[in-house]
Parts: structure tokens; sequence; C-alpha cells
């Protein structure tokens, strides 16, 4: 019965933050799909290091003031801290707390009120290990003992260079399973469904799907595609992009 | 003329302002468990399950400001770099203490590094002085100092 009550009560937690009681702890998992409505940005910048494939710059962007103020919750956030955490695989690889600063000048695309009060944290990250590596933000009330904690994956948040095309296979052939908006292969009308006869001039058959997706990562892509209902063939000629995950707001 | 003055003020402000001589320098020091209380720095490491624990302290004097004390720590794997984090201050009543995990696979090319930049009262100067030392040769020696 009592732990019956305890999970209510923590669903209650999860489900209204207007209904948050005492001593809680939330930890809100983000990724680039609810990223918008969270109380922080993040950047990424390789342009300052030596090469794309070894280091990335991090830029996160926190409001000092907290979550989003509820009518009813009377709980009045602040900033606490932030913290990163790297794994390799499951074991800890380091753990710090990760030292703020005002916003600097050079930060573009951020809110007004975030580059005047927000706080500014900036690290950089080995991309061999961005794949178990965590940033988490936490923020505590001044008037009643809560936190809630914003946690993503930092790979959440990396530029990808990519034409925009994700691969299927079809019996022996490999087709488009989907274009991504805003990549170069959906400026160009590139549609799923397509069959991809030919990259950079080889029987896509020759690559197999990895090798196909991998190429299509750096520089100059030429493909030979047809389209099964009309069975006609098109060439198109498509320049790899940064492709950003929606990490802005 | 103008290249006769130049010096001369110069000598003139080195007197006047000993700070500003003081603080123009760039010094780097590699600490060790065999140095290390000739720095300003103690540093403690505990054995957790995870990890070494670190915690490192850098005794302030009256000049000290947050504003131009830095911590970085940064990981490595061999000569491939893991991270590079600013670490977060705790001031206490004497001065300030840094606290950090890494795993003791890690250790061996992982380093930290604390910067004091040259400043007078909350004007920067050109200088700094750096004390940093390699994770391995505190964890190795499990060694304890204070200043």
């Amino acid at each position: 019965m009592k732990s019956k009550l305890i999970l209510c009560l923590a669903a209650i937690n999860l489900v209204s933050p207007a209904f948050r009681v005492c001593g809680s702890m939330v930890v809100i998992s983000v990724d680039s799909t609810n990223i918008q409505s969270m109380p922080f940005a993040v950047r990424t910048d390789t342009s300052g290091n030596a090469s794309f494939d070894k280091s990335i710059n991090f830029y996160v962007i926190a409001d000092p003031k907290g979550p989003p103020y509820t009518p009813g919750d009377n709980m009045h956030f602040s900033l606490g801290g932030a913290n990163l955490s790297i794994y390799d695989g499951t074991n800890l690889v380091s753990s710090c707390s990760v030292a703020g600063g005002k916003v600097p000048s050079f930060m573009q695309d951020v809110n007004a009120p975030f580059m005047t009060n927000g706080v500014f944290y900036s690290f950089e990250m080995g991309t061999n290990h961005l794949e178990s590596a965590n940033f988490e933000i936490c923020y505590g009330s001044g008037i009643h003992p809560a936190i809630d904690c914003y946690r993503f994956a930092l790979r959440t948040f990396v530029p990808e260079t990519s034409i925009g095309l994700l691969l299927g296979e079809k019996g022996d052939k490999i087709e488009v399973a989907e274009v991504l908006p805003g990549t170069p292969a959906s400026r160009a009308g590139l549609t799923a469904g397509l069959i991809v006869q030919q990259i950079n001039g080889v029987d896509s058959a020759r690559y197999g799907i990895k090798m196909a997706q991998d190429g299509f990562r750096f520089g100059i892509v030429d493909l030979e595609l047809v389209d099964p209902s009309n069975g006609k063939t098109n060439k198109v000629l498509l320049t790899t992009a940064k492709t950003f995950p929606s990490a802005i707001h | 003329m103008n290249l006769k003055l130049i010096p001369c003020l110069a000598l003139v402000l080195s007197g006047l302002f000993p700070a500003l001589s003081a603080h123009a320098e760039m010094d780097t020091f590699q600490i060790s468990p065999v140095n290390v209380s000739d720095s300003p720095i103690s540093v403690q490491v505990t054995n957790m399950d995870s990890g070494e624990w670190f915690t490192v302290f850098y005794k302030t004097n009256e000049t000290t400001t947050d504003k131009f004390l830095h911590a970085n720590l940064q990981v490595s794997d061999g000569d491939k770099k893991i991270s590079s984090v600013p670490v977060e201050k705790i001031w206490t009543t004497n001065g300030v203490e840094f606290e950090f995990m890494v795993s003791a696979t890690y250790l061996t090319t992982s380093k930290f590094t604390i910067t004091e930049e040259g400043h007078i009262r909350e004007m920067g100067m050109a200088g700094f002085t750096n004390w940093w030392f390699y994770l391995r040769d505190f964890a190795d020696a499990k060694q304890t100092a204070k200043p």
C-alpha cells in the first residue's frame, strides 16, 4: 500500500511539475526533440580544432532562473551547477563539475536574455568518447528542497556531414529509405523508394549498405537512381554538408 | 627622445607598482609528490569503486580573485584527447578546492592545470602562472601534502 502511494506520488512528479512535492529530484532526458522547451541551449563548434574528426567544442548556455515558471508551482528554481560524465561503455572514464562563466560576445543565434544573464559552460570533447558522454544541468528550488536535473548525451547534438540519405535494402538492391529534411538530398528532390543503382560510377551492390552510407559523408557523391514506379533513371551530383540536429532555440 | 622616455617610464612604473612586474611573468611549474610541498597546492587521492577521486586545494593569497583563477582537467587515452573541461571552483576560507574523478585506466597521460592570470585588482594584465601535474603521479603516491 505504502509503495503504491510512493509510486503514485513519483508519477505525479513526472507528469506535472505543478504538483511536485518537497524533497523530490526529477531527472529530465533531453534530446533534439525537446531541447526547444528547455532552460538552456546547446551549440557545437569544430572550427577552432585541428581536425573535425578529433574533437568538438561544446557550448551550453543555461538560464540562471531554471525551468519556466508555472502558475501554482511556487518552487522558484535557480541554477545549481553542471556536470560532465564520460563513460567507456558502462565504465566511468571521468566526472567533474564544470565551471560556468559569462556568455562571450562571439556566441551567435542565442536568445537575448540568455546572452545577457545566461551562464556559459564550454568544454572540448574528443570524438572517440562522444557515444557515452553525458552533460547534466541541475536547478534547485530556493524555497522547497527540490531539484530538477536535465541530462543529455553529447552525441545528440553533434553535427554530422552527409547528403541526408538513409539507405535500406530491397531484395539485392539498395534503396532510399528516408530523405532527411533540409539536406542536399531533399533539396535535390530525392524521395524515399528510389533505387540506388550506382554510386560514383560503381554498381551499388558492390558497396553494400554500410559502405554506401559511410561514403555519403564526405565530398561529392555522384548517384544514379532508378524510380521503380516508372523505370526512369536519374543522375544527381550532391555535395555533402553539415547537418545539425535541432539543438538551437 | 621618445625612445629614452619609454624605458625610463617603465622603470618608474615598475618601481611604483611592484605588483605589475610580479604579474607580468609567464611561469609554468610541473608539480609532483616530490615538490608539491614547495607549491601552493595540495592533492588528495581517494580510491573509489568507479575511479580515483581527486581533491586539489589551491592556497590563495590576498591578490587572488575568482575572475582570474581557472582550472582545467584534461583526460587523455595515450595521445588521444578525451576531454578538456574547466573545473568548478569551491571557495573555502583560505583557498579554492577542485574535485573530480578519473578512472585508474586513464590516469597515465591525463593532467590537471591551475592557472592564475596576471591582474591588478579587477584589471587583467599580461602574464600568468600555471601549476600542473600528471594525475598518475599523485595516484601512484597517494600522497597528501598541505602547504
